[in-house]
């Protein structure tokens, strides 16, 4: 898919829809999000930034998201 | 003066991991619908007449028209069964006086409400419609946004929760 400003939105959906799922699932606190960085990506590279911020219930070192890619987070 | 004008649309579907499928070329109609805010019109001693005292938001529903189906699509649809697929809707308001244009960009996540299997006529395009009940809502307009997440008691208005009071009393 081509990167452009409705990609960058349509990634920063995916990871608000994982957050979201990983919120109603008890794993992290209600508090979270997920934010296209428009000014920091670059979509001549297909470079897509974005920002989530979350924080867990319980000290969990690892938090897996399935969101258009999959990935790892170390929370530590 | 010059009202705004939508004319050119689309609309992607995410399913229940998040993975995108576009809808260019079969979509033909989308009604986003609207949240409908009931309202109590008891009578109350101390008031001459009614005062109508709005209460929580009622279930919201979107439905979507195709003349086609994807095994993309298809196979987003079937996912919102056991999870949220989420609908992301991007729009351009023109301006035809000034020639300026503002994007609009519409978020909602739900659960599937109606699983199409297609209407044929024959020599026509088969139509298909979908629908799906709204647990959340993302909308920017140009720079206004306005989200809405009943399960964690956000109304936010431009960064701002109007209901941060009354979920801070709650402690949630």
């Amino acid at each position: 898919m081509q990167s452009n400003k409705r990609t960058g939105q349509l990634l920063e959906t995916s990871l608000s829809d994982a957050l979201a799922k990983a919120s109603n699932a008890g794993m992290i606190r209600n508090q979270y999000s997920a934010e296209f960085m428009e000014t920091e990506s670059n979509y001549q590279e297909g470079k897509l930034v974005a920002c989530m911020s979350f924080s867990p219930y319980t000290s969990v070192r690892l938090i897996q998201l399935k969101p258009i890619f999959k990935f790892t987070i170390s929370t530590n | 003066m010059s009202d705004g004008l939508i004319r050119d649309w689309l609309f992607t579907v995410l399913d229940n991991e998040g993975k995108p499928t576009d809808t260019q070329g079969i979509a033909t109609e989308l009604d986003l619908g609207s949240l409908k805010i009931a309202h109590d019109t008891d009578k109350r001693a101390g008031a001459y007449g009614v005062v109508a005292l709005p209460q929580t938001p009622d279930e919201m529903e979107v439905s979507v028209s195709t003349i086609g189906m994807t095994e993309e699509l298809h196979n987003a649809l079937l996912s919102g069964v056991s999870g949220e697929i989420s609908l992301q809707f991007n729009g351009v308001e023109e301006n035809p006086e000034t020639g300026t244009s503002k994007a609009i960009k519409i978020v909602l996540r739900g659960s599937i409400g109606s699983i199409p299997f297609g209407s044929y006529t024959a020599q026509s395009n088969a139509e298909f419609e979908f629908t799906m009940m709204v647990n959340f809502i993302d909308r920017l307009w140009g720079t206004s946004r306005f989200i809405y997440d009943p399960r964690n008691y956000r109304w936010d208005v431009n960064g701002k929760n109007l209901l941060a009071a009354k979920k801070a009393a709650l402690g949630v």
